[in-house]
C-alpha cells in the first residue's frame, strides 16, 4: 500500500490501477486524508486483498482505536494507519491459523503498543478505522454513478467539498473496472462488527453507536455532523463529519482477476521443470513428424501405411473408437469376418496395444483360425494382457485332433 | 518391427560383401561431414580399409583430408557421375592416413544437379560404378566405403542412396533436424518405390549433444522413445558431444581421431566405429570377448 502522504498524490488519475481505498478524515482537518492502493499490495506480510477476504469471510469487521490527536501529522497518520493494519493482519493470520479462535489479547496489545508509542500515553480519544466489502447493490449500480451518489451527495445533506476532495474524487475519472463486488461476497457485502466485541476496550472515545456501525466515509465533514455528534449508521452511506472516534472506513474494490494474481511474498509459488515445460511444449511436435521412409529398408513398404494410418488417427483419433464399436458390433452380431478386418486395422494403427491384439485372437479363435489365434494371444501376452494366457491355456487344452498344430505352444504354459 | 537393424543388416551383399554407408540428413550443420570422416578414420586406424566419398560441393571431407584443389579437380566425384565411362578407381586419391582413400570433391560438382537431368539412369550412376569396381579383379577392395552426402535431397544424395547399402543419419537434437530427418524418410521411401534401392537404416546419430541443455535432453528423450516405441533400437547408443576438439582438427588436414586420440571426441568415435561394426555384423570389431577371455575375467 503505497502511503504517500501528500493528499494530492491521491488523485485517481495518478493510480488508475489503484482498487483499494483508504479515507481518513481527521476532527482537525477539513480535507479527508486518502490513499490509494492495490489489492496486491503487501500489508503485515499478505497482500490487501487477501486481508480483506480473510477479514470478509470471518464476517467482521476490523477497528480499533489510535490516537486522533496523532492523526493531525499526515505523515504519522499514515505510519500509524500502516503500522495498524500490519497488527491486524497478523492478527487475522493468527486468527485464522488457529482455527478462528481469536487472539484479541495480541491484538489489543499490539494496537496499544501503537498507540503508545504515537503518543506516549494510553487512552484520550480514538479513531476507529475498518475494513469494509462493499455490498452488492453498489456494484450493481453503474461504477461512476455509485461513486457519484457517494462523492456528491445533495447539497442540502453535505457542505461543499474542497477542491482538492473534488479532484481527488471526479465522478468521470476513468476507472475501467469500477467499484465492484468481490466476487462470492454478496453474502458477506455488509459490514458487521464483531470484531468490537472481543475488545470494546480498544475504542474508548468513540460512541457506541459508532464504533458498531462503522459508515463509509468518503467526504468531507457534513454540515450537521461538525459538531462532532455520533455517526449514523444507515446505510447507504452519506458523507458525514468524521469526528474524534469515529470509524473511518478502508473501501476495497473488487477485482474480478484475483486468480490472476501473481504469487506474492510468503506465499508458496508453483514452478514447472524447464525440461518438463520442453516436453510438453515438443511432445505434439515430434509426434507428428513421420519417420517412416527412414525405416522402408528394414521393415518394408508396410511401415509407410501403418504410419499414414496412425497419423490419420492422430488428426482424428475418435476414429479408433468408432472402428472399436464397428468390430465390435459386427462380433455380437456374428459377422466375425469383417469384425477381423476391424481388429486388424486397429492392430495396424496401434501394433502395441494388447487389448486389440487380444480382440483379433478372439475374433480368429471365432472363425476357426486356431495358428492365428494363438499367435495373436502370444503377442497380447507379451504386451501385457491378462486374459492372453487363459486363452492359451485353453488353446492347449483342445482335443489333439484339433489342436495338433498347436503343439508348439506346449512350452508357453 | 521387434528386429533391429543388426538382424537385417546382411541382407544384402550388391558389392561382394563391402558396406557402402551413406551420411545423408536434409538438414544442414549436424556433423555429416566430421562424423564421416572421423568414423573413416577411426574404421582405418582399426586395421580397415576405408574409401570415404565426398559427395559434398563444399568439399569439406576433402579438405578434412588434405587432398589439394589440383588432386579434386583431376580426380573427383564430378568426373565419376557424369562421364559414363570413368571408373571409380581413377578417381581415388589416397590420404596420409594408411588405409583410408578418398574420391575427392570440388565446388564443381555442384554442376551434377544439371548435367545429370537429361541422362539416362541419372540416379544408378555411382550404383554403376561402384558395382563395376567390385566386379573388377584388379582393384583393391574397401571393406568400408562412407559415403558424405551434401544437405540437399538433390541428385548426388538421390545418387548416393541409390548405390548405399546403408544410411546413418546424423541428427542434432533440434526441432529443425528432425524435420530434416523426416523430410529424407520421404525420399528415401520414394527410392524404395520408384528405382528399387536396397538402403537400409544403420542407425541415427546424435551429434552435438549437450548434457548440460534442457532442450537437448528433452528432444533426445523423445526421439529416442518415438523412435523405439515404434520402429526400433535404431539409434546408436554412442553419442556425439560437442566439442571443440573436432573443430580445431578440421583445419589441420587431419580427423581429430588421430590428431587427438585421447581427446573424448576421438573415444566417442572410435566407440561409434565399434557400434557400426557390430551393427554390420562384422565380427572382427564389436564382437563379445573370446570364452576364453570372459572366463579370464571371471
Amino acid at each position: 500500500m503505497d502511503m504517500q502522504p501528500e493528499p494530492s498524490a491521491c488523485s485517481p488519475e495518478a493510480h488508475p490501477d489503484c482498487s483499494v481505498l483508504i479515507t481518513i478524515t481527521t476532527p482537525g482537518s477539513e480535507t479527508p486524508i486518502c490513499r490509494f492502493g492495490s489489492a496486491r499490495d503487501i500489508l503485515g506480510g499478505i497482500t490487501v486483498r487477501q486481508l480483506i477476504e480473510r477479514v470478509s469471510s470471518r464476517q467482521s469487521v476490523l477497528s480499533a482505536g489510535v490516537p486522533s490527536a496523532q492523526l493531525e501529522a499526515e505523515s504519522t497518520t499514515a505510519s500509524a494507519v500502516r503500522e495498524l493494519i500490519a497488527a491486524r493482519s497478523a492478527e487475522v493470520l493468527l486468527a485464522s491459523d488457529n482455527g478462528g479462535g481469536g487472539q484479541a489479547v495480541d491484538l489489543e496489545a499490539a494496537v496499544s503498543t501503537i498507540a503508545e508509542r504515537h503518543t506516549g500515553e494510553a487512552g484520550s480519544s480514538f479513531i476507529s478505522i475498518s475494513l469494509e466489502v462493499r455490498p452488492l447493490q453498489d456494484a450493481a449500480a453503474p461504477a461512476g454513478r455509485e461513486r457519484r451518489e457517494v462523492m456528491n451527495p445533495p447539497a442540502v445533506e453535505v457542505a461543499p467539498r474542497p477542491p482538492a476532495a473534488e479532484r481527488a474524487f471526479a465522478p468521470e475519472r476513468p476507472r475501467s473496472s469500477g467499484w465492484a463486488l468481490i466476487p462470492g461476497d454478496e453474502e458477506r457485502s455488509q459490514p458487521i462488527a464483531l470484531g468490537e466485541a472481543s475488545h470494546p476496550r480498544l475504542e474508548p472515545g468513540p460512541p457506541p453507536a459508532a464504533a458498531q456501525e462503522p459508515r463509509e466515509v468518503a467526504q468531507p465533514p457534513a454540515v450537521e455532523r461538525a459538531s462532532g455528534a455520533p455517526a449514523v449508521s444507515e446505510p447507504p452511506a452519506r458523507p458525514a463529519a468524521p469526528v474524534a472516534g469515529e470509524l473511518v472506513t478502508i473501501v476495497a474494490e473488487g477485482e474480478p482477476e484475483i486468480e490472476a494474481q501473481p504469487p506474492q511474498q510468503g506465499e508458496r509459488k508453483e514452478y514447472i521443470r524447464k525440461s518438463d515445460w520442453l516436453r510438453a511444449q515438443f511432445l505434439p511436435e515430434v509426434e507428428a513428424l513421420d519417420f517412416s521412409g527412414l525405416f522402408v529398408g528394414n521393415l518394408g513398404l508396410g511401415v509407410r501405411e501403418q504410419a499414414s494410418r496412425r497419423v490419420a488417427v492422430l488428426a482424428d483419433p475418435s476414429r479408433i473408437t468408432e472402428i472399436l464399436l464397428q468390430g465390435n458390433s459386427y462380433r455380437r452380431s456374428g459377422d466375425h469376418a469383417k469384425a477381423l478386418i476391424c481388429y486388424q486395422e486397429l492392430v495396424d494403427i496401434d501394433a502395441a496395444n494388447p487389448d486389440f491384439r487380444y480382440l483379433l485372437g478372439k475374433t480368429f479363435l471365432e472363425l476357426g483360425q486356431l495358428q492365428e489365434a494363438a499367435e495373436a494371444f502370444v503377442r497380447a501376452k507379451e504386451l501385457g494382457h491378462e486374459g492372453a494366457q487363459n486363452e492359451l491355456d485353453q488353446l492347449n487344452r483342445r482335443p489333439r485332433r484339433r489342436s495338433g498344430i498347436l503343439s508348439f505352444l506346449r512350452f508357453w504354459r | 518391427m521387434e528386429a533391429g537393424p543388426a538382424a537385417e543388416a546382411n541382407g544384402h551383399a550388391p558389392y561382394g560383401g563391402a558396406h557402402v554407408v551413406a551420411f545423408v540428413n536434409e538438414k544442414g550443420g549436424v556433423a555429416k561431414t566430421t562424423s564421416c570422416v572421423n568414423l573413416a578414420a577411426a574404421l582405418a586406424a582399426e586395421g580397415r580399409r576405408v574409401l570415404c566419398m565426398d559427395l559434398d560441393p563444399q568439399a569439406n571431407a576433402t579438405t578434412a583430408f588434405a587432398v589439394s584443389a589440383d588432386q579434386a579437380v583431376e580426380r573427383e566425384a564430378h568426373c565419376l557421375l557424369t562421364m559414363p565411362r570413368y571408373p571409380l578407381e581413377r578417381a581415388i586419391v589416397a590420404t596420409q592416413i594408411p588405409g583410408l582413400d578418398l574420391v575427392p570433391s570440388s565446388p564443381r560438382l555442384g554442376d551434377c544437379n544439371k548435367a545429370l537431368v537429361m541422362e539416362m539412369g541419372r540416379e544408378g550412376r555411382l550404383r554403376s560404378k561402384l558395382r563395376d569396381f567390385y566386379r573388377s579383379v584388379l582393384t583393391e577392395k574397401y571393406d568400408y566405403i562412407l559415403v558424405d552426402c551434401p544437405p540437399s535431397l538433390d541428385m548426388l544424395t538421390v545418387n548416393a542412396l541409390a548405390a548405399a547399402t546403408h544410411m546413418v543419419v546424423p541428427v542434432t537434437t533440434k526441432f529443425y533436424a528432425l524435420k530434416g530427418m523426416a523430410l529424407l524418410g520421404e525420399m528415401v521411401a520414394t527410392l524404395h518405390e520408384q528405382i528399387g534401392a536396397w538402403v537400409k537404416l544403420l542407425g541415427i546419430l546424435i551429434t552435438m549433444y549437450d548434457k548440460n541443455t534442457a532442450l537437448d535432453v528433452t528432444l533426445y528423450r523423445l526421439l529416442k522413445e518415438r523412435i523405439e516405441r515404434e520402429y526400433g533400437d535404431y539409434i546408436f547408443s554412442t553419442i556425439i558431444t560437442r566439442s571443440v576438439v573436432v573443430s580445431e582438427a578440421e583445419a589441420g588436414g587431419i580427423p581429430a581421431v588421430i590428431r587427438e586420440p585421447e581427446s573424448p571426441a576421438a573415444a566417442a568415435y572410435r566407440a561409434l566405429a565399434r557400434e557400426v561394426v557390430a551393427r554390420l555384423g562384422d565380427s572382427a570389431l564389436g564382437a563379445p570377448a573370446p570364452v576364453h577371455a570372459q572366463a579370464a575375467a571371471r
